[in-house]
């Protein structure tokens, strides 16, 4: 009866789960900020944590720039940075600008923001430079399904041998015949000893509506030291290259103020999770 | 393999299916994603709900209609068979909401462009276009990948920004935006990835209505 009774509950309860009614308009907590006439701020939240990496502090910049090439023999470039920080403790801090949001927001002023997780005091925080505000939420860490490689950031999970086929998606089957992973070697990279991988999937021709065979080529530089990949270049006829670099790293500790939330902001608490709730 | 033998091997759940026949047949393909989100729905919801339970009065009521609507008399619990029956169809009916509540949460079939057009974004990695229901991290499946950008992978860390931009920005994802529309606003969480880059948005409220 007890198991006819929670059925009977979660038969009641998914509807209100589910039919969220819409709404409009920044929930408390997330406060309003600037921005341009193509796109304007209303709010930041830290999401989902990764994997936590201890013992192997650093900073570093990262750099992503993309280049597409159009038909008519344009170009599209793009340059994104990232300061990144990482502690002892496994604590991460990431300082961004904004930009313009991969397109969504062209030419538009959005705010600096600032993403502390802090796995220690279960407690992960968004930062609004601009406005000086900060919004907490409890670091909800989900631990990976044994026996698959979830547990690793996509940074780390793309070390040597990593790959298209090799990302180790449970309960499916890959077509393996396409995909090639070669081993480049070990080389120094920005300071830090690195392992290098290519691999190369290649699409038949035909298979998408392709005339030619498409070649789809990843070659990433893992360093065990640090547990990230410090180098990753990611090349797709069908969208572009994108080179992905750490620069600047440092590998001493960096300061335990950084993992905090300066004294003269406006600190908000966020009871749920921004991913939960589509308002 | 056709689309009928592709639903049709040994049941095994969909972690078990063969999914070469999606390489080649993007409506299975989407099928198969909305079951694997579905499914995936249904997982969290199982595990939140575990712990609770409906007052008794309400399950009484329910049980009262349940009875008096299907034609089965109250039975003393002794015989043991009456709670197989409600199982099931309380089973089954949970079911069809959950196909209903999330059909009921996807964007009005007549606003996009194409319907496949979430699962091509999704799949930036050509591989994983066998596997739709992978292309993204759990918690945020209801978010359309951006153009050339990464998937989020699982247990990525990531981050979200809340946004209003212009609704002319959800042309490029396949959304049909009229021209007198174009420049209102709307509102949409936008996910970060670990290297700081958009990766995903979703439009809040009656943002796919117009």
């Amino acid at each position: 009866m007890i198991r006819t009774t929670t059925l009977m509950g979660v038969l009641l309860l998914s509807g209100a789960l589910f039919a969220q009614p819409p709404g409009r308009g920044p929930r408390p907590g997330w406060g309003g900020g600037p921005g341009g006439p193509a796109g304007r701020f209303l709010g930041a939240e830290p999401g989902m944590p990764g994997r936590v990496v201890k013992n192997a502090p650093y900073t570093a910049d990262v750099v992503t720039e993309t280049s597409q090439t159009l038909a008519d023999g344009s170009h599209i470039k793009q340059t994104h940075s990232v300061h990144l920080s990482r502690d002892s403790d496994g604590r991460t801090r990431q300082e961004q600008s904004l930009q313009n949001l991969n397109g969504l927001a062209p030419n538009s002023n959005l705010p600096q923001v600032v993403f502390i997780h802090d796995p220690v005091a279960g407690a992960a925080y968004a930062l609004n430079v601009t406005n000086k505000t900060a919004t907490k939420s409890a670091w909800n860490h989900r631990e990976p399904p044994a026996g698959t490689d979830q547990g690793q950031s996509p940074m780390a999970r793309r070390g040597p041998g990593a790959g298209p086929n090799a990302q180790g998606m449970p309960g499916t089957r890959r077509n393996a015949q396409n995909v090639k992973t070669e081993a480049l070697g070990r080389q120094t990279i920005e300071g830090v000893q690195a392992d290098g991988s290519r691999t190369t999937l290649t699409i038949p021709a035909g298979q998408i509506g392709n005339e030619q065979p498409l070649q789809v080529v990843t070659e990433t530089w893992y360093s065990s030291d640090l547990q990230t990949v410090v180098l990753r270049k990611h090349s797709d006829p069908r969208s572009g290259d994108t080179v992905t670099r750490m620069m600047n790293v440092s590998r001493t500790e960096p300061p335990r103020t950084l993992f905090d939330v300066p004294v003269d902001y406006k600190l908000t608490e966020q009871s749920h999770p921004a991913r939960a709730q589509k308002q | 393999m056709n689309c009928r033998g592709f639903w049709e091997q040994e049941p095994g759940g969909l972690d078990h299916l063969n999914v070469d026949h999606l390489n080649e047949c993007p409506a299975c393909a989407a099928s198969y994603g909305r079951h694997g989100e579905l499914a995936w729905r249904l997982r969290v919801l199982g595990a939140e709900m575990r712990h609770v339970a409906a007052p008794a009065r309400v399950e009484k009521k329910l049980l009262a209609a349940f009875r008096s609507q299907s034609g089965f008399a109250p039975t003393p619990r002794r015989m043991g068979w009456a709670a197989p029956a409600v199982w099931a169809a309380a089973v089954a009916a949970t079911v069809l909401a959950g196909f209903v509540l999330f059909h009921s949460q996807q964007p009005q079939p007549g606003h996009r462009i194409n319907g496949r057009k979430t699962i091509e974004l999704a799949a930036v990695n050509p591989a994983d276009s066998a596997d739709p229901a992978a292309a993204f991290a759990e918690g945020y499946e209801d978010f359309i990948p951006l153009p050339n950008a990464e998937r989020i992978a699982p247990n990525e860390q990531v981050n979200m920004v809340r946004v209003e931009v212009l609704r002319s920005a959800m042309i490029p994802l396949g959304y049909a935006v009229s021209e007198e529309h174009a420049s209102d606003t709307v509102e949409a969480d936008v996910v970060l990835g670990a290297d700081g880059q958009a990766r995903a948005v979703r439009f809040l409220g009656e943002a796919t209505n117009f």
